[in-house]
This record gives structure tokens, sequence and C-alpha cells, in this order.
């Protein structure tokens, strides 16, 4: 097929023959390369052996003793922490490449295993008793601070899933577990939490320090807002008013996704904004034979407006 | 063919500019100059558009033909007019999707494997509708020739393999309830995989188009597949003792009928005594239910005996298939790395796995967790010996991180990574539902 592509690039004259067969030449003597299966191969093995050892000490918990694998554990982790202190790059407000692909992989397992840590000792010794906000707050602490000192997303995630669950919410974009038991408490701190993620994404966007990190904020912040303004329009009284905001909110996630050119954030305003839209239909208007309608028309116009986005966002 | 096979060329040789630039084989100049000569004229938009508009044309195209089923509902209760109704409405999505590829330039739109599918679904099931769903053979007939000809127009992998699927079910079909070709019918599958993988290998490396080049890889790697599952120990066993059950099933022992009978007589007797309302049949109820569950309990033993004998009970050839399992994937890896085929290679690692579960499920001996732990040892020891020893010795077999655009490998999600934005593509696009503890994992380092 190269052989192919590279006598038609001949033929327009964009390469001279020689050139051509220098490349032809590269392609035939370059090495097979076995990146990608022996990386597959590596993370299997990980999978492999972090699951044959769960098992093993499982079964063998008695003989081991739980202080000897909390002691194991805790060594594990604190090893880990001191790499990432040991070798890490000096910070800066841009992105950071760090020392080997091994790095980031090291840090990330720091934190999991540092998790793991708090919640064993948590089972066996019950050690924060019912003070759970304090579990989650050192673990949120923890986590953002490593995230920005050694510039990884991952663990930006975890410290911010942590500090969602600090506000007394489990981040899970589920929506079937917020209607079932929500409370209006509980949407209003979601919406407070979710504006004051996004307005982190958007100050660390406009002052230039660690931009990369908005769309992490940005992708937590809008899934949890988008969310708990169905929530509310769904459940609480003046459906009207936050069928407006999340229509709002959906345009300036829409208007960020063309700028960055984020087909994520465009597929996600667009889906959040016809599920509100659909719901508001539906709430006001019920009847069977309107819905199919409804449906074909709708989804007729989401189609049009995929395919011509470019064109209408160019017209304005 | 439906599509344009230029404009596909077009698109291909664009993405191979891009690839070159990226090798700094050519300067960005000759980039530029290759777009300019080489139009992208097909409407394939970014894979998460892809799913939005796919998601959103079943929604258009369900309420659109619920409006019509409304509005001629009478006429459907009928079945052969539901039938039919079902049948047409696939051959107008098909026109439907001829228009988007003629007049829109689709390609891997969304739009119009949307259409393609459910065009599938409709045609099939009022096929099956007709047929009452009587008949699996005339299903099967059907599928495999529809695919065969929507592979031929549209040239897609999905529908490609799955043509190949029905092929092999049809085949196992018509083989394996007759009792002469029983034995054989490991045979026949693997003689039919080995024919189909020789005929699209050489599809393959004869291609002189990408147009049908996917499709024949995804055959291939079914291919390959079959052949080695339909000569694996674990399904040619299972499979002789699913025809058993089904053949009438397999006679129950002699010591289990034995029970059985008594168990019976049992419920007679215990029937009886509720003719009369004395103390002493009453007593003969209690003496006989308590008796019946006992044998119950007996009867469950000697079933679980006959199961475990029945699981002992050697098959035909069972060594032969027992070395087969063992030695297939090998060969899969060593032809893989000898003739550098990665799809031979690829298929040949992920057989390996099913061939040590294949080895524990008869081996009671090697405990799961064992297999596990030490699989887990070999593969680590494995890939870092060989990416070790590779770095240094790399004239034949590369171990750096390639480019973005390598071979086919590098599946649309992972080049997606490079066509997507750079913020984007940081932070994992695909776990955007992820949320939970885990949320982040796997975040920061390169595809």
């Amino acid at each position: 097929m190269k052989e192919k592509y590279l006598g038609l690039l001949e033929e327009k004259g964009i390469l001279t023959n020689q050139h051509s067969s220098s490349i032809k030449n590269y392609f035939f003597t370059r090495p097979f390369s076995l990146f990608q299966e022996l990386r597959a191969l590596m993370y299997l093995g990980v999978i492999l052996l972090t699951s044959g050892l769960g098992i093993l000490i499982y079964k063998n918990i008695d003989t081991i003793g739980h202080t000897a694998l909390i002691g194991a554990i805790a060594i594990a982790c604190g090893y880990c922490f001191f790499y990432a202190i040991r070798f890490a790059r000096p910070f800066e407000y841009g992105k950071v490449v760090q020392i080997n692909i091994a790095y980031d992989y090291i840090l990330l397992s720091g934190c999991l295993l540092f998790l793991a840590l708090e919640g064993y000792l948590q089972f066996q010794y019950n050690v924060f008793g019912d003070a759970f906000e304090i579990a989650t707050l050192i673990p949120a602490i923890l986590f953002l601070i490593s995230a920005f000192r050694f510039d990884h997303i991952g663990v930006l995630s975890l410290g911010i899933t942590s500090f969602i669950s600090l506000a007394g919410l489990i981040a899970t974009p589920n929506i079937i577990s917020l209607i079932d038991d929500f409370s209006s408490e509980m949407v209003f701190t979601a919406i407070g939490v979710a504006l004051l993620l996004i307005f982190a994404g958007w100050y660390l966007k406009t002052k230039n320090l660690k931009k990369h990190f908005t769309f992490t904020f940005y992708n937590f912040g809008f899934n949890l807002l988008l969310i708990a303004l169905l929530t509310a329009q769904i459940n609480f009284a003046l459906p009207l008013l936050y069928f407006i905001i999340l229509i709002a909110a959906c345009g300036l996630l829409f208007r960020y996704a063309v700028i960055e050119k984020s087909f994520y954030f465009l597929l996600m305003s667009v889906v959040y904004a016809y599920i509100s839209v659909t719901i508001a239909f539906f709430t006001w208007l019920d009847s069977g034979a309107a819905a199919l309608y409804y449906f074909a028309f709708s989804c007729a116009g989401v189609i049009y407006f995929f395919i011509n986005y470019k064109k209408l966002f160019k017209a304005n | 063919m439906s599509y344009n096979k230029q404009h596909i060329e077009s698109v291909e040789v664009r993405k191979f500019a891009d690839e070159l630039e990226d090798l700094k084989l050519i300067n960005a100049d000759q980039k530029v100059q290759v777009h300019a000569a080489f139009k992208d004229e097909l409407y394939t938009p970014n894979l998460f558009i892809r799913i939005g508009l796919f998601v959103f044309t079943i929604v258009l195209v369900l309420s659109g033909t619920g409006l019509i089923g409304l509005t001629i509902s009478a006429l459907l209760a009928e079945q052969i007019v539901l039938g039919f109704a079902m049948i047409l409405c696939g051959v107008a999505l098909i026109f439907i999707l001829n228009f988007f590829i003629k007049a829109k330039k689709h390609w891997k739109s969304g739009i119009d494997d949307c259409l393609l599918y459910l065009a599938l679904v409709f045609i099939i099931s009022g096929i099956g509708v007709l047929t009452d769903f009587n008949s699996t053979n005339a299903i099967f007939i059907v599928s495999t020739v529809l695919f065969g000809l929507v592979v031929w127009k549209y040239a897609d992998s999905l529908i490609a393999g799955l043509a190949f699927i029905t092929f092999v079910c049809l085949i196992l079909l018509n083989t394996y309830e007759n009792p002469n070709l029983l034995l054989f019918v490991p045979f026949i599958v693997a003689l039919i995989s080995g024919v189909t993988l020789y005929i699209f290998n050489k599809k393959i490396i004869n291609a002189t188009h990408t147009y049908y080049l996917k499709s024949f890889q995804v055959l291939k790697f079914m291919s390959l597949l079959t052949l080695y599952i339909s000569l694996n120990y674990f399904v040619v066993k299972e499979g002789y003792a699913l025809s058993r059950t089904m053949d009438g099933g397999t006679a129950v022992s002699p010591a289990e009928a034995a029970i059985q009978n008594q168990i019976d007589e049992n419920f007679l007797s215990i029937h009886e005594t509720y003719a009369d309302t004395t103390q002493e049949s009453a007593a003969l109820r209690d003496r006989l239910t308590a008796e019946n569950d006992k044998l119950y309990m007996q009867l469950g033993m000697e079933n679980q005996k006959r199961m475990e004998l029945e699981d002992q009970r050697s098959i035909p050839f069972g060594v032969l298939f027992m070395i087969l399992t063992a030695v297939i994937p090998l060969v899969y890896i060593l032809a893989g790395l000898y003739k550098k085929d990665r799809i031979t290679l690829i298929s040949g690692l992920f057989i390996l796995f099913l061939s040590a579960l294949t080895f524990q499920k008869y081996n009671p001996a090697i405990q799961p967790e064992w297999l596990l732990t030490l699989g887990g040892v070999f593969l680590l020891a494995v890939s870092f010996i060989a990416s070790r020893y590779l770095r240094s010795n790399n004239r034949i077999f590369d171990v750096r991180e390639p480019s973005a655009s390598d071979d086919f490998l590098q599946a649309e999600g992972i080049v997606l990574g490079t066509t997507f934005s750079s913020a984007a593509s940081s932070a994992q696009p695909g776990n955007q539902f992820g949320g939970g503890q885990f949320g982040g994992g796997g975040a920061g380092s390169s595809f």
C-alpha cells in the first residue's frame, strides 16, 4: 500500500524518484515494533500478579497477620512517595515531563496504596471512627498537592474525587443514584461544589497556571453541575428556572468546546441540553403519538446541528 | 461498491503524508502540497460526534418507523404484512443510506454505520417474522448471504466479522446433529478455517486498495481464532458432551433409577395416607417424607458422581486435542514474529491465555490464584527481559515507542489521541463516566 501511495506522490511531482525510494527503503528496513505488545503483556502481568497475590493473601491472612500486611502496604506507599519526591523535576506552571514513563505510574500507585492503607486501617482498627470527613480530607489535600507539585492529571482526578466526597457527595455522574435518594441539600451542595470546580478551572486557564488541568476541572465540574440541575429540574418547584440555568450552562460549555475544539465537551453539552429539553417537553405535554413526532423531529434537528455546527458557528 | 474508492484513497494518502511528516521523512511544505493535491471530500467527523450522530440516528429511525407503524397499525396485525413491512423498511433505509453516501459523501460518519446496521436488523427480523422463527437454518443462510453482500458493497469490517460467525454457525448447525459427522466436526471447522485463513491472508498481501483491507484483516483474525477454538480441548469436550445431552440426554445410571423409583413409590404411599385421618397414617406420612428427603440427597450425590465420571471420560483423539491446545498458541506467536505479522502475533498472545485457562480447568492441582500469580510473574519477566534485550539489539524488532500513526493495530481509539485536541487527550476521554475512586487511573502516560 505504501509503495502505491509513494508512486502517487511521485506522479504528482511532490516527491523525487530518489526521495521516494529512500522512504521506501526506510519502511522496508524498519524494525518491526513490539512496543504495544510488550506493554500489553506488562499490563496483563501486573493485573494477574496483583489479583493472584490478593487472593493468596486473602486466603492466608491468618498466618500473615494484619499488622504485617499494613506494614508492607505502608512501606510500599512510603517508597512510592519517596521516589516521587526524590526524582521530581523542579516545579513549573506549565507541563512538566518527568524523568521516565514509570515515574507517573509509581506516583499513581503511591496514591492508590495510600487509599488502600487508609481503608485498611479504618476497617481493621477503626482509626477514624465516625469522622469520615477527616478520612476524606487527608487524601484530598495530599492528592491535590501531589497533583500540582508533580504535575499528574490522574492524581488530580483522585484529588478532585476525594474533594467532592468531602463535600458530602460521591461524584459518580450517575443520574439514577442521584434521583433515587436526593435531597435539596445534596443538590445545592453539588451545584456549589461544581461551580467552585468550574471557577478553579477557569482561574487556572486565565492565569496560565497549570492550564492543562482545566479540562479535568471542567469535566468534573460540568458533569456535576448539569446532573444536579437535571435533578433539580425534575424534582423541585420552579423547573423553568433550572431549565433556563441548565441551557445557559450548556451554552457556556458549548462555547468553550468550540473555542478549544473539544469534541467531547461538544457532545456533552448537546446531550445534556437535549435531555433537559426532552424532560421539559414531557412535563408540559403528555401524549403517545406526540412523543414519536417529538423524537423524530428533535433527533433530526440534533443531527442537522451536529453536521452543520461549524457553518452555523461561522455565520454568527 | 458504494463508497467512492478514489476519495477514500485520497484520505489514506493524506494520512500517509501526515505519518511521513511525523517521521521527518518529508517536510511540512511537502505535506501541504500533498494535502492540496489530494482533497478530503468525505464527511468523517470526530469520534465523539460520530457517537452522537449514531445514537440520535437510532432514535430518529425508530421513532420514524414507529410513526409509520402507528398509522398502519391495523394492517400490521397480520404476520405476513408485518414481515414484509419490516423488510420494506430495511430496504428503504438502504436507499437513504445510499443517498447519504452518494450525495452527502458520508464515510464512517455515524449516520451511515447506523443506517446500515438498522437496515440489516429490520430485514433479518422481517425474514424471521415471515418464517415464524421456525427455521434457524434459513435465518443463518439469509444472514450469511446478506452480510456477505453488505461487506462487498459497503466494506464494513464489523459486518465482515458477523458474516464469518454466521457462516461458521451454519456449518456447525448442519454437521453437529448428524451422528455420522459428529466425530469430525472439529476437523471440518478447522479445515474450513484453514482455507479461509489462507484465502484472506493472500487477499491482504495482494491488496491494492485499503477499501476491503480492514474487512480482510478482521476475517483473517476470525479465521485464526476459529482454527484454534475448533481444536481446543475444552471446546471439543464440552461440544461432544452437549451433543450427547441434546441427543435425548445421557442415560441415568441404574443406581439413580432405583433411587428415583423408590422416591416415586414413597410419593404414591404418601398420597394414599391422605385418604384417612388416623394417627398412624400421619406418622407414616412423616416417616416417608423424611425418607424421601434422604433419598433426594443420595440422588444428588449419585448424579454428581455420574457427572464427574462423564467429565473424566476421555474424548476421541483427546491427547491430540490436548497437544494442539498447547502448541497452536506458540505456533501463532512464533509465526507472527517470523513473518512480522501483527494479527497472527496478537491472536497467538490472546489464545495463549485461553490455553492456560483450559489446562487449569482439567488440572485441579493448579490452583487459580497460583496460576494468576505465576502467570503474572512469567509475563512480567518475559516482557521485561525482551524489552531489555531488544533495546540493545533492535535491528529486527523495535521496542521503543512508535510514532502515533503506525500500523493497523493503532485502533481508532488510540489514534484519537493524535487527531483530538491535546487538552482532551491528556485527560483520557474514555473515562468520562467512570467517576468513582479510580477515575483517573492510567492518565499521564502517552498512548
